[in-house]
């Protein structure tokens, strides 16, 4: 297919066949990842500049380790202060990335609609690694990825999203990318953790308070990541009343179906949202996870920068 | 220059009739000489052909936000009142959010005095409700009133405190001043940029939700009920909280509010381009909030359309939405805007929207608008034909934060008298 977005920011508004040939040719760089010399020269010559506005560890090495194995040059830079008021503005780091000239950018930034401010203003082509609450589009293709090496196909299969949805970029590129390759999706967690007009916005996603109704019918779980600073806000009262209502126990666990699959984004809260037991257990995918991230991630490289693949 | 116009075959808005009718008006030496169905040009009498335009009383705006002191990079006196002028608009309520706030007798006095100096639109001070607009003293509002203050507000914060609220209403109240209030309860806003709705939730965008609107003008409603003053709810927004002051005014509680241009005509749909021209406090609501407001208009619930106009610099709106502040600049746009969203497709009259901008508000803060023979000459002339780009070339605020900035636009003021002065757009 010819693909035709110059950049990725969301998995909203792509297509079944867009995501199941950026899918497809991840699976291509899976196997070049297991080669003894994991290395291709598609992107030779290439820059990328990665920019990290928010702490992260994973999602950083992971689009660095991408971009290394196509032969890119890597630049990047991350801000560890949380505050973004400080220093230079985006709009100055736009001109400035302008100016050296860079083929790609990746951006993790607190802020929805970052990665669009600069998409908007440069000639590079942008990878939203996270915008604040609203898409972590390369995070939903991994976690289709990795399940869909246990399962044949999304089509009427039934994912479940457990944790703090207000707040979540994964779940929301998840409802799109899950949806769109024909998978049903409930979302589950308090009433605090759910925003008010979510059927309004997501009609065709379910909306469930109490875990244990969805686990019998679950085809895939994918558990949040509680942030534990949200307490302090008074959206749940406690850690343990939230892992009493909320943590995947391998008593619940029981209850699913027995080929249930477990993802869980990373990192993980081990004893809050997820139970050791569970989380390194044989239903979860969560390593497959992390690798799916570093094929996907050079597959999204790949495709926007327009590479050769060497066969 | 000739001192005496006469404006041929336009059509008039009379305030007090609420009508309007095809009529020629004579202005000589500043005044309003003569206004009948038709008149015969004198000699030395410069004529301005209005046939398919209006005449109308200049305008009022009561929420402007004109950011001199303090930030005259966006915005001074000055460029707002022109601004103001090429809208139609003659009086401007300037809002005391400045640097340093409205809040004394003093600061209220230099925005008459610099009023009268520039001769350009009429711009009235609001006073601050309470002392540096931090909620917690009321200001001296016998002074501020000598000092030619119209009302008081802390706009851009809800007074906190019920407890001040009350002294802010009972102490206003016994001066014939009315207390503006910004209805937004702000623990429910924490760093909201936007509407609460499925838009927020498909964005991932912290959210002001129409709830924080109806808990702070319920508060208020109560309070000056309690009190018996008279509370103005500033840009009011939801479809619960016009309804709140329509079941207070049924009541004989004495509440007036406004809406604003934006808030008739766009919601929060705008907010999927992540462009914060569209970031406004309180936020864009839904299509059926922006419904209620229209009903709300043409039952009287809202007395007043008032621009909240807000300039801020392109640098710091050119940022990621949860930066960037919220406002837009409205008043060299509003008239041409309603004009052709409500007027022209037939969702309000053209009478109502005129007494929405003239009478309505000025009833507000107490004052007149007439159009008679004899008065002082206070009158703009629109063509609601006119096509023009609002951009760098016409623009006259020194902040361009609009979404129809560099858009065409149709309806143009193209005359604003103004005592003895003429001005020609």
């Amino acid at each position: 297919m010819t693909w035709t977005h110059k950049n990725l920011l969301g998995l909203e508004g792509l297509s079944r066949e867009e995501i199941t040939f950026i899918l497809d040719t991840a699976e291509r760089f899976h196997e070049v990842l297991d080669r003894p010399i994991p290395l291709v020269p598609a992107l030779r010559g290439k820059t990328i500049l990665n920019m990290f506005y928010e702490p992260s560890t994973r999602t950083a090495t992971s689009f660095a380790m991408a971009a290394k194995r196509l032969s890119a040059d890597v630049v990047g830079f991350s801000k560890a202060s949380s505050s973004v008021k400080k220093g230079e503005t985006l709009l100055d780091t736009v001109r400035t990335i302008e100016s050296m000239r860079v083929d790609g950018v990746v951006i993790r930034h607190s802020c929805p609609g970052a990665a669009r401010f600069i998409a908007q203003r440069i000639d590079a082509f942008v990878i939203n690694a996270g915008d604040g609450a609203h898409e972590h589009p390369t995070q939903g293709l991994l976690d289709l990825s990795a399940a869909r090496k246990r399962l044949e196909s999304f089509e009427g299969r039934h994912l479940v999203v457990v944790g703090d949805i207000t707040h979540s970029r994964v779940a929301r590129s998840a409802i799109y990318g899950f949806s769109t390759m024909g998978a049903e999706i409930t979302v589950c967690g308090p009433a605090t953790l759910i925003p008010p007009h979510f059927k309004k916005a997501f009609p065709n996603v379910g909306i469930e308070t109490d875990f244990d109704r969805l686990l019998a019918d679950a085809d895939m779980i994918m558990m949040l990541r509680l942030q534990l600073e949200r307490q302090g806000k008074g959206l749940f009262p406690s850690i343990r009343e939230y892992r009493k209502l909320y943590c995947l126990t391998a008593e619940r666990i029981k209850k699913a179906k027995p080929d249930v699959v477990v993802m869980h984004p990373g990192p993980m809260n081990r004893g809050i949202e997820i139970e050791p037991a569970v989380a390194d257990g044989p239903n979860s995918v969560v390593l497959a996870q992390v690798r799916a991230g570093v094929a996907v991630r050079m597959a999204v490289l790949y495709i926007l920068a327009g590479g050769e693949l060497e066969h | 220059m000739s001192t005496r116009f006469l404006i041929r075959g336009g059509y008039v808005f009379f305030p007090e009739e609420e009508a309007m009718r095809r009529a020629d008006v004579e202005i000589a030496e500043g005044r309003i000489a003569r206004i009948a169905e038709t008149l015969p040009a004198e000699a030395d009498t410069r004529i301005i052909e209005a046939q398919d335009k209006l005449l109308s009383p200049g305008l009022v705006d009561l929420h402007a936000h004109l950011r001199e002191p303090g930030r005259e990079d966006t915005e001074t006196l000055e460029s707002g009142a022109w601004a103001g002028l090429a809208g139609g608009f003659t009086t401007i309520c300037a809002m005391p959010n400045t640097q340093p706030p409205t809040d004394t007798r003093e600061q209220a006095a230099f925005i008459r005095k610099r009023s009268d100096e520039l001769g350009l639109a009429r711009i009235l001070p609001i006073g601050a409700a309470t002392k540096g607009r931090a909620g917690e003293e009321i200001t001296e509002y016998a002074l501020l009133k000598e000092a030619g203050v119209v009302a008081v507000s802390d706009d851009g914060d809800w007074i906190y405190s019920a407890e001040v609220m009350r002294r802010a209403l009972e102490y206003a109240g016994m001066l014939g001043l009315v207390v503006i209030t910004h209805a937004e309860e702000p623990n429910l806003c924490e760093e909201g940029v936007m509407n609460e709705s499925a838009i927020s939730a498909r964005l991932g965008l912290k959210v002001r939700p129409a709830v924080a609107e109806e808990v702070a003008i319920q508060r208020d409603i109560a309070l000056a009920s309690c009190t018996g003053s008279h509370l103005h709810v500033a840009h009011i927004t939801t479809a619960r909280g016009v309804e709140l002051v329509r079941q207070a005014r049924a009541k004989g509680i004495k509440v007036t509010t406004e809406a604003t241009p934006h808030h008739l005509l766009l919601t929060d749909e705008a907010l999927l381009s992540f462009d914060a021209n569209y970031k406004v406090n309180p936020p864009l609501r839904t299509e059926e909030d922006r419904k209620a407001l229209l009903e709300a208009l043409k039952d009287g619930t809202i007395q007043a359309i008032a621009t909240d106009h807000a300039p801020h610099a392109i640098e710091e709106k050119e940022q990621e939405l949860d930066l960037a502040p919220a406002g837009m600049i409205g008043l060299q746009t509003a008239l041409s805007v309603l004009w052709e969203s409500l007027v022209e497709p037939g969702v309000i009259k053209p009478e109502l929207l005129l007494g929405l901008l003239t009478t309505g508000p000025a009833s507000v803060i107490g004052e007149k608008v007439e159009l008679k023979e004899e008065i002082p000459a206070n009158l703009m002339v629109f063509d609601p034909a006119a096509r023009w780009t609002f951009d760098a070339e016409t623009n006259r605020s020194l902040s361009q934060n609009s979404p129809w900035f560099g858009k065409k636009l149709k309806g143009k003021v193209e005359h604003v008298f103004l005592e003895k002065k003429h001005f020609s757009f």
